[in-house]
């Protein structure tokens, strides 16, 4: 009973700025049940943040993707020339070094 | 040495560099906050395989061998930097920073919708507001612009949290920070990068080309 209170409270009481801050949880483990529903409950009545809980859901699925395409080579970053060239004088130096 | 020699005639770092850079490369990019940084960790990861060759054994491929060293270079990389105490200032400012995004609680304007393209729903396609390839490849790039765009300090928690997926523990033990700081600089580095992203892309000059004026599942909007 103290608990539903609790949660009854923490739904009614939520601002946009708090409930913005629990969107930020990586996942529902990071969250109390009731920290939960409040920011469900919020973010069902107010469209500011059914807006902006919605483009952190997009975020953190473009983030997924970006690591995923970071590993086809050139799709993300492509390395530049002179960096190459640099690397492969050093590479060569060194092995001179300890081979000769 | 005799040995290494031996050893050394059949290693190429030059192929390493043709066959490994570029996904090297892309893999420090995306988790170091600029080329040079990246460059540097590529070419540390290239010098430790050509000493520790004797130790790879050929039981994982040579790009996974490479990459687990690569790893740590940038774990390295970013201990250092916050192991220096102008970092963990800059890391004290991020955190107390105003984004006057609310006031008194709330948002002090309405959030913008995000205009969607065809092929924009979150979850399959993976990017947002994106049609085809090409442009898909744009919207990478204009994110990447993003994390670069954030104060170092918050991009490297995201990297740490979003894309290396470390435990809490683990991040605070980088940063020097607690899991309270924590939580509170993904936020402020999310709500940053939701804002540059609603300005490098979503309110870009051409975006009403190719997209629809539909906005998110608000149908009020």
């Amino acid at each position: 009973m103290k608990r539903l209170v609790r949660a009854t409270w923490l739904v009614l009481t939520l601002r946009c700025e708090e409930a913005d801050r629990l969107r930020s949880a990586r996942s529902a483990d990071e969250l109390t049940p009731s920290e939960r529903l409040a920011e469900r409950v919020h973010s069902a009545l107010c469209t500011s943040c059914r807006r902006a809980r919605r483009q952190i859901e997009m975020i953190d699925e473009a983030m997924r993707d970006l690591r995923r395409a970071a590993d086809e080579p050139g799709e993300v970053a492509p390395m530049p020339r002179e960096a190459r060239d640099r690397i492969d004088r050093t590479l060569r130096a060194r092995r001179g070094d300890s081979s000769g | 040495m005799g040995c290494w020699w031996v050893v050394s005639e059949m290693v190429d770092p030059s192929r390493w560099l043709s066959a490994h850079g570029d996904a090297l490369y892309a893999y420090a990019r995306l988790r170091l906050p600029d080329a040079e940084s990246a460059e540097d960790a590529v070419q540390a990861t290239l010098l430790a395989a050509l000493e520790r060759v004797d130790g790879y054994r050929g039981q994982a491929s040579e790009r996974t061998w490479l990459v687990g060293i690569l790893r740590h270079k940038i774990a390295d990389a970013l201990r250092e930097r916050y192991r220096d105490e102008r970092r963990r200032g800059e890391l004290a400012r991020a955190l107390g920073s105003v984004e006057g995004e609310f006031s008194d609680g709330r948002w002090s304007e309405r959030r913008p919708a995000w205009r969607m393209g065809a092929a924009g729903a979150p979850g399959g396609s993976g990017a947002v507001g994106v049609v085809g390839d090409d442009e898909r490849r744009e919207f990478r790039r204009a994110l990447l612009a993003c994390l670069d765009a954030l104060p170092p300090a918050m991009r490297d928690v995201l990297v740490l949290r979003e894309l290396e997926e470390l435990e809490t523990e683990a991040i605070c033990e980088v940063l020097g920070i607690t899991p309270t700081n924590l939580w509170t600089l993904v936020h402020r580095a999310k709500a940053k990068l939701r804002k540059e992203l609603t300005r490098r892309w979503f309110d870009r000059e051409d975006a009403s080309s190719g997209a629809t004026s539909a906005s998110d599942t608000d149908p009020s909007a």
